[in-house]
Order: C-alpha cells, then sequence, then structure tokens
C-alpha cells in the first residue's frame, strides 16, 4: 500500500468533507480511500474497479483522486525531476506546495491581530506579543463555532491547522481548524461565560432531563479506545450482557471536539433506539477538558434525543457537558454502577425472591418432616396402647383364671362344708352311732307321760327297726 | 339352662338347709331326713355343675392363652 497515497487521500477527504459540510465518511469510507492507496488507479476505469466508487463517486471526486495518486507517484519523481531542472507551471507547482505544506501542521500560539468574519468564514491575523511576525489566517465558519472561542483583536489564542496557498490569490494563509484561548484563566473565564450563558438559556434545566431508562442494554459508548476511563467503566459493567456500541474518540484536549460532536450526531443519527450514550473520561485539568466545556459539545449533548449519562472526571469545576447531560456522575466507573444498578436491583430482587423460595419450601418441608415425626410418634402411642392393652387383656386372662379358680375352689369348699353340716345334722348319722329313735303311732316319743305300759313302740336303728312292747315305766 | 342347675341358687337353697337345721331345737326326724335327701342332691347337682363350669373355664382360658401368645 502506497502510506503517502493514503495520508493525502486523508487529508483530502477531511478537507473535502469540510467543503460540501458532511461528514468524512459520506465522502468516501477509510475503506475505500485504503483499496485507492493498494491500487493507486491511473484512469476513471481502474478508479471504478475500486469497491465502493461507483459512477456518481467518479463524477464527483475522481478528478481529485485521480490527481492525488498522479501527484504522490509525480512526487516519487520529483527529486529525479529536480535533478532534471523541471520547470513547473504556476498552478502545478501550487498544487505540489499545498501537498508539502499538509505536512507542516502545527499548533501556534499568537494574539488575534485582525477579525474579519464572512459568516461563512472567517478571516483573521494572530501575532506575536512582541515583534513584527504575523499570520494570515482561514477558518471555515463551521470550525469557529464548533471551538466556541470568540476571535477579539487582542486576545491570546492557540490554533490548530496547516499553511495552504489559496490558487487564485497566490496568497497564503494557516487553515484554521480549531481554536483554543491560552491558560487556566482565560479557560476558566471562557467556562464562566459559557456556563452563564447557557444555564440563562436553561439549558442545564432540571425539566429538560430525560430519563436514563431502568434496564437499559443497548448503549452507545464514547470516550477513548486509549486510556483507563473505558477500562473502568467496562470492567464495571457487570455480566449483564449490555450491547455496547463503541464510538471510539478523542477525550483530550480542544481537538477532541470534533471526535466527540461527530459521535454524539452519529449515534443519535444512526442508532436513534439506542437505551442511552455513555460519555466517559476520566479526571483532568480545565486545559484538558476544554472539548467537554466547549458550545458545540453541550449543545449537542442538550439536543440529543437518546438519554445521555456523563462520566467525566473534573479536577476544578464539573464540566459543561456533564450538566447538559442528562444524568452526570463523576468517574466512568459510576457511569457503569448507574447503568447497572436496576440491574443490580432486579438481581438482588431475585435473589431474595429464591431465598424467600426455599425458605418457603423448606418451610413444608419441615413441617412435613414434624408432621410425619408427630405421625410416628402417635403410631408409637398406638403401638403402646395396643402393648398395653394386649397386657392388660394378658393379665386380665390371668386374674380371671386366678380369681375364677380361687371362686370354684372357694365354692367347692363351701359345697364341702355344707355336706359336712348337712352330714352333722342327718338324723341317721346319729343312729350310727348308736342312739336310736322312738316312735308310738308315728310320733317321736320325748316323755315318759306319752307312753303307757303295753304300748307298742317302734324303734329304729341303724340297720332296721324293732318292734316292742311297754313292760315297766320308770321315772327319772 | 332351665334343665341346667343353677349353682348360685343350689348354693342358696343349701345354705337355707343348714340353716333350717342351725334353727331346729328339736329336729323333725323325717323332715329333716328329707332336707338332707334334697341337700344330698342339689351338692351332687352343684358338683356336677361346678365340674361342667371349670371345664367349659379350662377351654376358655386355654383359648385366651393361645391368643396372647399370638
Amino acid at each position: 500500500m502506497n502510506k503517502i497515497i493514503l495520508e493525502k487521500l486523508k487529508k483530502w477527504q477531511t478537507e473535502r468533507a469540510r467543503r460540501d459540510n458532511v461528514e468524512a465518511y459520506r465522502v468516501l469510507p477509510y475503506s475505500t480511500l485504503e483499496e485507492i492507496a493498494r491500487r493507486e488507479p491511473q484512469n476513471a476505469e481502474e478508479l471504478l474497479e475500486v469497491k465502493g466508487i461507483k459512477e456518481k463517486k467518479l463524477a464527483r471526486y475522481g478528478k481529485e483522486i485521480l490527481a492525488i495518486v498522479n501527484e504522490a507517484d509525480g512526487e516519487e519523481n520529483i527529486v529525479d525531476i529536480e535533478k532534471e531542472d523541471r520547470i513547473f507551471e504556476v498552478g502545478e507547482y501550487l498544487d505540489y506546495l499545498n501537498i508539502k505544506l499538509l505536512e507542516s501542521e502545527a499548533k501556534i500560539k499568537g494574539e488575534v491581530s485582525s477579525v474579519e468574519n464572512r459568516g461563512n468564514y472567517i478571516f483573521f491575523g494572530i501575532k506575536d506579543k512582541e515583534g513584527e511576525s504575523l499570520l494570515n489566517c482561514f477558518i471555515w465558519g463551521n470550525d469557529y463555532s464548533m471551538s466556541g472561542v470568540d476571535l477579539e483583536e487582542g486576545t491570546e489564542v492557540i490554533i490548530w491547522g496547516y499553511p495552504n496557498v489559496y490558487k487564485p490569490s497566490g496568497r497564503m494563509s494557516f487553515q484554521t481548524k480549531l481554536i483554543e484561548v491560552v491558560g487556566e484563566g482565560a479557560l476558566k473565564k471562557a467556562y464562566d461565560e459559557l456556563k452563564r450563558k447557557l444555564e440563562a438559556e436553561g439549558i442545564f434545566a432540571p425539566e429538560r432531563k430525560k430519563i436514563i431508562p431502568d434496564f437499559s442494554h443497548k448503549i452507545g459508548l464514547i470516550t477513548s479506545h486509549q486510556g483507563a476511563a473505558i477500562g473502568d467503566f467496562t470492567t464495571n459493567l457487570g455480566s449483564y450482557g449490555f450491547d455496547i456500541k463503541f464510538y471510539s474518540s478523542r477525550v483530550e484536549g480542544k481537538q477532541a471536539v470534533f471526535d466527540l460532536v461527530k459521535a454524539m450526531k452519529w449515534f443519535n443519527k444512526n442508532m436513534p433506539d439506542l437505551d442511552a450514550i455513555v460519555l466517559v473520561r476520566g479526571g483532568g485539568s480545565l486545559e484538558s477538558l476544554q472539548a467537554f466545556n466547549t458550545e458545540s459539545l453541550v449543545r449537542e449533548i442538550a439536543d440529543s434525543k437518546i438519554p445521555v449519562l456523563a462520566g467525566v472526571g473534573h479536577e476544578q469545576d464539573v464540566t459543561l457537558a456533564a450538566l447538559a447531560a442528562d444524568k452526570m456522575v463523576s468517574t466512568p466507573t459510576g457511569a457503569a454502577v448507574e447503568l447497572t444498578k436496576s440491574w443490580d436491583e432486579a438481581a438482588n430482587k431475585v435473589d431474595a425472591a429464591e431465598r424467600e423460595l426455599v425458605s418457603y419450601l423448606s418451610g413444608i418441608f419441615e413441617r412435613f418432616d414434624q408432621a410425619k415425626i408427630r405421625l410416628h410418634r402417635e403410631f408409637e402411642k398406638i403401638g403402646q396402647a395396643v402393648f398395653y392393652s394386649r397386657e392388660k387383656i394378658d393379665g386380665f386372662s390371668k386374674n380371671v383364671s386366678i380369681i375364677f379358680g380361687r371362686c370354684i375352689s372357694e365354692t367347692r369348699e363351701t359345697i364341702r362344708n355344707i355336706e359336712s353340716q348337712l352330714n352333722l345334722n342327718n338324723p341317721e348319722r346319729q343312729l350310727k352311732l348308736g342312739y336310736s329313735l322312738v316312735s308310738l303311732r308315728g310320733k317321736i316319743v320325748r316323755s315318759v307321760k306319752n307312753v303307757n305300759i303295753g304300748d307298742d313302740l317302734n324303734i329304729k336303728v341303724g340297720d332296721g327297726e324293732i318292734e316292742s312292747e311297754i313292760r315297766k315305766i320308770h321315772d327319772l | 339352662m332351665s334343665k341346667e342347675t343353677n349353682l348360685s341358687e343350689s348354693l342358696k337353697k343349701l345354705e337355707e338347709i343348714v340353716e333350717w337345721f342351725e334353727n331346729q331345737g328339736e329336729v323333725d326326724v323325717e323332715k329333716g331326713i328329707e332336707k338332707v335327701k334334697e341337700g344330698v342332691k342339689l351338692i351332687k347337682a352343684s358338683r356336677e355343675r361346678l365340674k361342667k363350669v371349670e371345664n367349659e373355664f379350662e377351654e376358655v382360658r386355654k383359648e385366651l392363652e393361645e391368643n396372647s401368645e399370638n
């Protein structure tokens, strides 16, 4: 790839974009520039073979692109040409010179000596405080407003750009891209003035603020791909699966304002469905944070349709960009925390719910266990009751046996007693003992008075009866 | 049942007979013999009845013991 051509194409792209007042990638995307630098097309046909170049682009830019490729080729030959004492035509030489001058890009400090504002562009001059040196300067109106610095005679400024000879007039002027004010004091003054002005306009008013939605998911991230801010932000996002669209931007110094504004515009135009734009950078001095205190960026943030979350650190005053944002935190980490807050809360809620559910369930299980234990106990009780009942019945049957047995033997004893008593009382028993029963005419004789001599007596003895007659009667 | 001797009734009757003898100042031999004869009959019946009850009880007791062993 021809690096010289690529560099020149890049400068041309920026330049052309500015001239047409469009984004640089609208002129030609970077990949197409690389393709051209690789192929080095020599004519329109070859240029058309480059991906990204169609008839329309060819018609618009073809001549300029081919000129750049040819110039660069010519440049390689210049040493030779000079050797050969080549003679340039005027326009040819100015083209060559302007390309050479691109390499003289510089930052220059000076005091504004004159200002001539023609609306779309401004002519001005800067000079050293001491001495006679003067630099004629030119700035496009866009860049002027982007810079947000009011040029006034006597103001000390730093300008950034490169020299260029305007072919029709032959006049050299410094093509200024950016103007900064010089020194902390001036910066502070500019900051205060701009803050006052925007405040009066209500740019920072709370009622203008949009809400960064809970559970923001699709995030446009604007920061530098270098430095700690991007790491601080991304590592603190947790594992919630954020969809991060990253627009790499410079964040240091005044020049960063171009990228930052472009990034804001790009997200609003191309990704209007973003939940939020996050703008982060680490802390810094007023000077290094100049871009964030530049009117163009502040307005861009205030006008953003997408809610803006600013996580911009600062040493002294809060940046105006942060004040205009819908929400501001003081660090990139804080921005990440802000975004994950609702997710964290939700996660905690889920955890809590889970814990509750588990404890609820284990409560149920515990009750089950208790019920089981109780049931077990009841079973045991029943078992015991059965056991006792059996014991009782066994005891009862034993007792019954004993008692009834006793009852029977008692009854037997009673019968025996009665029998022996009956035996004792049995009159016939007396007869056996030798007593006899004497009766007269069927009546037991108990007295001598009841009998007379000659009466017939019946005498009963143990084994029979004797009939007898009374012969004598004696009184006792 | 009516045919069977009621043991407690028999015992009661026997006791009455004994009592009768005890309250008798002079024993009426004829009546006494009658009573004795009745008593002997009752005793015999009671014994038989008792034996029967005892047997029945033994059977029941065996049954109980068998059950409690199970």
